[in-house]
């Protein structure tokens, strides 16, 4: 990707109407517009329900930017349609015709964040999950992400925040007004998701790289394969920052052990993982070599299929979520080794 | 181990959400119990400062419990102070934990903050050492100090060095506050290098603490390290200068 200077933040756009619920706003697409129902508030501005069955986002007023008027309009012209994917697919004007937010699909389901990222929510909203489906939820998300990616799109904050689940088959991608678009860069991150060698910089001031995307994106596998927990987590660690910039990744590869992996059930999961997947998670967290998010895919499906073949655990414990042991080698796995495959 | 100990460890390595341990020190000497004697006249506040107090802990508790993020991530110790420090309840999962209710020590009169603050910093160190023992996240600790009088002793002097330098260092958060009008605001003021100490307006122990577990909810929101910026237009409905 070619590093064009990112566009200047732009002059603040007069509204003197911040248009609220029960207020009528104007789509070209769509004509009056009613604002039914509050759905959620963020940093940038209120979320609303539609008459016509889609969402609104209005800006707060400071949050009205000439720089975000043209990023929206760009975004809303290439007409991105992916299934789940909230892409603006209208500005949003108020009665009075000043640019106000943006249109989009509307969005169900509950943050991956407060659903999933600790044993009993799983429980609690997922009660008949297993290891299959956490491996077809990174499966549905990645495929969106490859769609964005071949529309030359990039997420820049990946946040389990900003991912909603309905089922492990059904994801929707919200906030993408700040997506890194054009040559509009992605202004917001956290630590969690971010490389180490951009950890502390000003997001708004630079385009992130595939690879830096590509950091994220193994980080949001790692922590849906073992709900909630964070890949550089470690036994004496520091600040996930520091953890993030020191690299001390403490899972092990084959003899590459660093004796530093987390108590708890966390070194089993770790266990069970086929070898080509704890591979890949190695290579990202301890040599920054990262895989795209097309190669991504293609190992979940082949973990899927391992599972759903009984590929791995001959007494099916890879199959729970939380096992409770080590991985026994199955007779398949024996073959294929003696058999020089692996 | 008793079995308490085994939940207590399964718990710490199970739940992969990177903890936020908070300390609360709370003066109970007989002055919280809104007494006041002039000579042979008594006079007493209703409600009491004590209740009050209780009251606010148990919103606390309840706010955290009710918040699908902060309840696995906040962690509450309690030390109970006057002339003498005590740990009141001990760092555990939230879920299992009725709130306390604090007792005035009427017996033992004084007011010693340093001595509850270092029994406080001892515990939190304590449970940062368990973290990195078995691998879990966590935040900055926080320390949150309420008093209504006067140190009655020197403790603080050393203390309050302790604490400002792991304030400085980014490694402790402080929330001093101050109650009533006997409140010595500069002893608070050396435990603070980075934020003024702030005096709760009358009783309103409740806003405060429900100011308190939003900011524990947003702080649990984010990643530890990130700045997160105070609800300033919160304290307006609690505190003041």
């Amino acid at each position: 990707m070619d590093r064009r200077p990112p566009k200047l933040r732009g002059n603040l756009i007069n509204s003197s109407i911040i248009p609220d619920r029960g207020d009528y706003v104007i789509s070209p697409e769509f004509g009056n517009v009613k604002l039914l129902k509050f759905i959620d508030q963020g940093g940038e501005g209120k979320i609303f329900e539609t008459d016509t069955g889609h969402a609104v986002k209005i800006y707060f007023r400071d949050k009205l930017t000439s720089r975000k008027y043209h990023k929206l309009k760009l975004m809303v012209d290439k007409a991105i349609d992916i299934k789940g994917i909230c892409w603006p697919i209208s500005l949003i004007y108020s009665e009075k015709g000043s640019f106000v937010g943006y249109l989009m699909p509307k969005a169900n389901g509950k943050p991956m964040q407060k659903c999933m990222f600790v044993p009993p929510l799983i429980a609690k909203y997922f009660p008949h999950w297993n290891r299959k489906h956490l491996v077809q939820l990174a499966i549905t998300w990645l495929e969106k992400v490859v769609a964005l990616h071949h529309q030359d799109v990039i997420i820049g904050d990946i946040n389990p925040l900003n991912f909603l689940l309905e089922s492990e088959n059904s994801i929707y991608f919200v906030d993408t007004d700040s997506y890194q678009f054009d040559d509009f860069p992605c202004p917001v991150g956290t630590i969690n998701f971010t490389a180490p060698e951009i950890q502390g910089s000003n997001f708004s001031s630079f385009l992130r790289t595939n690879d830096h995307e590509y950091f994220a994106i193994a980080t949001l596998i790692f922590m849906i394969l073992m709900p909630g927990k964070t890949p550089y987590s470690h036994i004496g660690g520091e600040s996930p920052k520091d953890n993030i910039i020191k690299g001390v990744f403490s899972y092990p590869l084959g003899e590459r052990s660093n004796k530093k992996t987390p108590n708890g059930p966390w070194r089993f999961i770790w266990s069970h993982f086929p070898y080509k997947v704890k591979k890949a998670f190695f290579e990202c967290f301890n040599e920054n070599k990262r895989l795209s998010s097309s190669d991504w895919l293609l190992l979940m499906r082949q973990y899927k299929y391992a599972l759903d073949e009984n590929h791995l655990d001959p007494e099916g414990e890879s199959e729970k979520i939380l096992p409770k042991r080590h991985k026994l080698i199955s007779e398949y796995a024996r073959d294929k080794f003696n058999a020089g495959e692996e | 181990m008793s079995t308490d100990l085994v939940l207590r460890r399964e718990d710490l390595v199970h739940n992969p959400t990177p903890r936020l341990p908070i300390c609360l020190v709370l003066d109970c000497s007989p002055s919280m119990s809104g007494e006041m004697r002039y000579g042979s006249s008594v006079e007493q506040t209703n409600p009491r400062p004590i209740d009050e107090l209780n009251s606010g802990i148990e919103l606390f508790f309840n706010s955290i419990k009710e918040d699908e993020i902060a309840q696995f991530s906040a962690e509450i110790c309690l030390v109970a102070f006057s002339g003498v420090a005590e740990k009141v309840l001990d760092f555990d999962n939230i879920a299992r934990i009725e709130p306390p209710v604090l007792q005035l020590e009427m017996s033992k009169g004084g007011t010693s903050i340093g001595t509850a603050v270092n029994l406080a910093i001892e515990l939190l160190e304590e449970r940062k050492s368990e973290y990195q023992e078995v691998g879990v996240d966590f935040y900055e600790p926080w320390l949150v100090l309420m008093t209504d009088g006067q140190p009655t002793d020197d403790s603080h002097n050393d203390s309050s060095i302790k604490v400002s330098k792991l304030v400085l260092e980014s490694r402790l958060q402080v929330f001093p506050i101050g109650i009533g009008h006997g409140v010595d605001m500069d002893i608070l003021k050396s435990f603070s290098p980075k934020r003024d100490p702030l005096k709760l307006q009358g009783l309103r122990f409740r806003e405060f603490f429900e100011w308190l577990s939003k900011s524990v909810s947003n702080t649990s929101q984010s990643i530890p390290g990130e700045e997160i910026p105070l609800d300033l237009e919160g304290i307006k409905g609690w505190g003041a200068l």
